[in-house]
């Protein structure tokens, strides 16, 4: 039980993102797609069979707001996650960029799957107005968690530039 | 037989990723019977705590939005009061100057007081009208309650009184239970007396005095102030007379110019 701990806090923190955190951090309509970057990490840092049952309950909690779309999120965040782990055994995930690559690359085809469900007229503008920047800045999001997990951004740091 | 038992360890990954495909197969197939309890308790536990402190949050701004516009509102208002206190003051003032008559022969210019000079006390005020409204040096200049001057300077649009409380503007005047006659100056340390009353005069506090008209500027019968106090000095042929000014000459505001309307 104390095991799940940490999954039930990332819950928690997807609940927290979808109510409050959205609207907050939100430009002009492009959303962090912090869901997806938190299936991503444990994907990245945990073991497979964790991944793929958090991705699954990641998409359920995701879809408060969209219950008819409940089983596909959770099948495919769980399947994204099988995917990320799967990649991660076969590629060099020492660097930044590559980390970084692997979550916007997660991030667009969630935004895109998500776009699909929505079955819009206007996909492709959807795409480029709200999908592909979404992508940039979860991405972007991304990069700083990483930088501050390899030590490479810290407050020393930060003091000593200024 | 040992492959079975290591069956699941090997695929144990599918095993998992089925079991998930298979539930959402499920959840696909029987819709809403199932997935509305899902749905409830998963916002229950994860959303509904989120949702009530955003309302919360929501309301606090609100109510802070509408604090500041009823605070804003409220020194609006008390600006307004204020306005309006002085406006109800000034209507009071110029009602009482409506009821006062000017003598034969004369008509009032009505004025208002614009700027004042002096130290401890107003010595000249400066009045918003000049010479196209009629006005003219040596003018008598009264309020509502009785002499507060004469015109000193006059410009084409405004003017200077020199008041009764300047130190060489003296005034010839009466004493109207006697009959006794003085000059009124004004001093900064003494205040305002009445000289040159003979020490046997019958005057007594109280009394009121008013403008003689024997000094060639103001006319007769402008009421100054009333005796408060009264000493006869031995061997001084003169009485020491202070006047109480029946005019504060710390708050004038309006004030008249009696105009001469016949030659």
């Amino acid at each position: 039980m104390i095991a799940l701990l940490p999954y039930i806090f990332y819950c928690f923190l997807i609940g927290f993102h979808q109510i409050i955190l959205k609207n907050i951090t939100s430009i002009s309509g492009v959303e962090i797609n912090l869901p997806v970057i938190i299936v991503l990490l444990v994907a990245i840092y945990k073991d497979e069979i964790v991944s793929i049952w958090f991705g699954f309950f990641a998409g359920i909690v995701l879809t408060v707001s969209a219950p008819e779309q409940m089983a596909w999120q959770g099948l495919f965040l769980s399947a994204l996650s099988y995917l990320v782990f799967h990649l991660k055994e076969r590629m060099n995930l020492e660097s930044v960029y590559s980390r970084t690559s692997l979550i916007a690359c997660g991030v667009l085809l969630h935004n895109m799957f998500s776009l699909l469900l929505l079955q819009s007229d206007s996909f492709w503008s959807l795409l480029v107005s709200f999908a592909l920047p979404g992508t940039v800045y979860s991405a972007l999001i991304g990069s700083i968690y990483f930088l501050g997990k390899d030590g490479k951004l810290s407050i020393n740091k930060l003091k000593e530039i200024f | 037989m040992s492959w079975l038992s290591s069956l699941p360890s090997k695929y144990a990954k599918n095993i998992h990723f089925g079991t998930i495909l298979l539930i959402a197969i499920v959840l696909f197939g029987v819709g809403s019977s199932v997935s509305t309890p899902i749905h409830n308790v998963v916002y229950t536990v994860f959303h509904y705590p989120f949702v009530i402190i955003r309302t919360n949050i929501e309301e606090l701004l609100v109510l802070s939005e509408k604090e500041r516009q009823l605070t804003e509102i409220l020194v609006e208002s008390s600006v307004k009061i204020s306005q309006m206190e002085e406006a109800q003051k000034e209507n009071i003032r110029l009602r009482e100057m409506l009821e006062f008559q000017p003598p034969a022969n004369y008509s009032l210019i009505a004025t208002k007081v614009v700027a004042t000079a002096g130290e401890k006390l107003a010595i000249l005020v400066t009045i918003n009208k000049g010479a196209e409204s009629g006005v003219e040096i040596n003018q008598s200049v009264i309020n509502q309650y009785g002499l507060v001057g004469k015109v000193n300077i006059v410009n084409s649009n405004s003017a200077i009184v020199e008041l009764l409380t300047s130190q060489a503007n003296r005034v010839a005047a009466r004493i109207t239970s006697s009959r006794d006659m003085g000059i009124i100056k004004y001093d900064f340390d003494e205040g305002m007396t009445l000289e040159y009353v003979p020490v046997q005069s019958k005057v007594a506090s109280g009394d009121t005095v008013i403008s003689s008209g024997l000094g060639g500027i103001y006319q007769e019968g402008f009421l100054i102030g009333t005796v408060s106090e009264v000493k006869r000095i031995k061997d001084d042929p003169f009485c020491t007379i202070k006047i109480e000014p029946i005019v504060n000459f710390n708050s004038i505001e309006e004030l008249f110019i009696i105009k001469k309307t016949t030659p």
